[in-house]
């Protein structure tokens, strides 16, 4: 390198230093619903810090690398100032987190945070990422970084850290957030892809790659003919990097659905059905960045929760339940027609992929669920908690917060069951009454959900005390 | 979602490439690779071998597990690099591209300290072969670490298009 690697390496360490300070900023001046967001802080100031004092040993030929790393670990102190009371529906945010937590078994911490775009996301794990890229220097001091971290905040190497995204316009709207299910799912569907999609796929590719370079031969592209056969590599390449991204976004997202629709039981499907009443059904996975066609993701996710909805019909005085279930059964008929695999069928790297997923899935998903811990691996299911959740829509139709099954009893209600009676009671509203739906209707029913999540979670955690004391 | 994990492997894909890269510049001149060094060019040797269909399609071998993702990742942007170092190649003497695809092939062997000394080549033909190697790597690793940070530039396209090659003429060509 020129006479700029001085310059580069004493930006870059400026630039590292004035990141740590920052970080450190945040963490002492913002107030958060928990400490995720101030450990991630620290994650960031930390590693900057370090980068800082060490770059005089980094050789030239890692200054590049370090310069992208550090900007990408710069961004990520957006999703700690987004995490910021103030902007959270911070009441729930205790509640959320530590479900979240009991579903990967206590080993991740969550950073909540609303987003501007309309959409809600995953992105994790840091620490892994952070690990993974630093241990490419062996100049860096890794033990080092580890022991400042396990010093300043008790963060241990097995310590992971995720980012859960919400669409900031949905900020109260705590029905649509059992799309949070989904999140979480990408957590264990992660796993699974890590574990056990390479050994699947190794097996297919060859087979895969060959059936798209027969296409490819079978219509060469119009190159200089010396270079033939390199450009048919090129391209069997590429087509094939799009069949395994098909396969792997396919499976990672209906495995959330899964895992949605188990944790949540059919508040996930309404909350899928209702989020992607605004897009098409039917568009090519190779269209919207490998994702699976809406429709063919609500038939999967039906399909899970079919045998719960037809025992919630079943049950005694199920009248209440009835106009949620009819609407699904509305939606149902989307699911029923064949327009999105009619599309996955009609191209080579599609297909493949789509045959791939569909000859393991039920294998697939059951290897997923049972990632789940020992108290989850059972579903959620309407019908066994019919009571309660008839319970808990009385509240609601009476205005009061649906956070305890009776009356000053013992029995907070449970987050699922919260969710769940007011979809049901939101449904019941608009069926009863074609009116329903302006803005204070709304905003008295989220208000009602929040607040009952928030009681319910006091309840839980100092009932007992409180009882004691009294 | 955003994929921390696999940017992070594709992160560590480009360091190796970058660091085999610099290890083969070293043995073309007739110097030998520390104990970091051998396993680095062990660890690119296997990596490029799964990258390279060509050579799959000849050995029909795969080292499986995740390498064989970070691979699929990676081989349209190894492609498209072979591609954008064809002057280098020609001046080399590869003058079609069944000598390329040879080249290719034989990369394994050559980032192995063992396979060049069974070579049976030529001192100044292994040390031509080192550099023309060590060429493709470096624009290997350069093109990842492009994709991965935009060059410091804002990106227009979304996140999951960065792993599309951006710069391969055939596919200008005939697309």
């Amino acid at each position: 390198m020129d006479c700029r690697e001085d310059v580069c390496r004493r930006e870059i360490k400026r630039n590292g230093l004035f990141l740590a300070e920052l970080a450190e900023e945040i963490q002492l001046t913002e107030d958060f619903s928990t400490d995720t967001p101030k450990k991630l802080a620290m994650l960031v100031g930390e590693t900057s810090r370090l980068l800082a004092e060490s770059i005089s040993t980094a050789p030239v030929d890692s200054l590049r690398e370090l310069n992208v790393f550090l900007s990408r670990i710069t961004t990520h102190l957006r999703y700690v100032e987004r995490a910021k009371i103030i902007q959270t529906p911070w009441s729930v945010i205790r509640t959320v987190e530590h479900f979240f937590k009991e579903q990967t078994q206590n080993k991740a911490d969550f950073i909540i945070r609303p987003t501007w775009s309309y959409n809600y996301s995953l992105i994790g794990e840091f620490w892994k990422f952070y690990k993974n890229i630093l241990s490419c220097w062996s100049w860096f001091p890794l033990n080092e970084l580890k022991r400042r971290l396990k010093d300043s905040a008790n963060f241990n190497d097995n310590d992971s850290i995720y980012c859960i995204s919400f669409p900031r316009t949905e900020q109260l709207n705590c029905l649509l957030h059992a799309n949070w299910g989904h999140e979480v799912g990408h957590i264990l569907a992660g796993k699974w892809i890590e574990d056990k999609f390479p050994i699947l796929w190794n097996r297919v590719e060859p087979v895969i790659s060959k059936k798209i370079r027969d296409s490819i031969v079978g219509n060469p592209p119009p190159v200089d003919p010396l270079f033939k056969d390199l450009a048919i590599l090129d391209l069997t390449a590429t087509q094939t990097l799009a069949a395994m991204e098909v396969a792997k976004c396919g499976i990672t997202e209906l495995l959330c659905d899964i895992i949605g629709v188990h944790l949540f039981g059919a508040s996930a499907l309404c909350s899928a059905f209702e989020f992607s009443s605004r897009f098409l059904l039917d568009v090519s996975p190779l269209q919207c960045d490998y994702y699976p066609p809406w429709r063919y993701r609500i038939r999967e996710m039906m399909e899970y929760c079919k045998k719960d909805l037809e025992a919630l019909r079943a049950v005694k005085d199920s009248e209440v339940f009835l106009p949620f279930l009819n609407w699904l059964d509305e939606a149902k008929k989307v699911a029923s027609t064949n327009e999105d695999t009619t599309e996955i069928d009609s191209k080579t790297v599609t297909r493949e992929a789509y045959e791939f997923i569909r000859s393991h899935w039920n294998s697939i998903k059951s290897d997923a669920i049972s990632l789940l811990p020992a108290g989850s691996v059972k579903p959620y299911s309407l019908s066994a908690r019919h009571e309660i959740i008839r319970n808990l829509i009385k509240r609601l139709e009476s205005s009061v917060p649906p956070n305890e099954i009776c009356n000053l009893s013992d029995s907070p209600a449970g987050l699922q069951d919260i969710i769940s009676s007011s979809w049901i009671y939101k449904i019941e509203c608009i069926s009863c009454d074609s009116s329903w739906g302006d803005s204070d209707d709304f905003d008295l029913l989220f208000r009602l959900v929040l607040k009952g999540i928030e009681s319910s979670q006091i309840h839980r955690q100092w009932g007992s005390k409180l009882t004691g004391t009294s | 979602m955003e994929d921390l994990n696999l940017a992070s492997k594709l992160f560590q894909a480009s360091s190796k490439l970058n660091q085999a890269s610099s290890w083969l510049v070293e043995l073309a001149e007739g110097r030998e690779p520390d104990e970091e060094g051998i396993k680095t060019l062990n660890w690119v040797g296997q990596f490029i071998s799964e990258v390279d269909i060509s050579s799959r399609l000849t050995s029909g071998v795969s080292v499986g597990g995740s390498l064989s993702i970070q691979a699929t990742s990676v081989r349209p942007t190894f492609y498209s690099s072979v591609m954008r170092i064809a002057p280098l190649f020609q001046k080399a003497g590869f003058n079609s591209g069944e000598e390329i695809i040879g080249f290719l092939n034989r990369l394994n062997a050559l980032l192995s300290v063992k396979g060049t000394k069974d070579h049976g080549m030529s001192q100044r033909q292994i040390a031509v072969y080192y550099k023309l190697a060590s060429e493709l790597l470096k624009e290997v690793s350069r093109s990842i670490m492009v994709q991965l940070s935009n060059n410091g530039l804002p990106r227009r396209g979304v996140l999951n298009q960065e792993w599309e090659p951006s710069n391969n003429q055939f596919r200008a060509a005939y697309s």
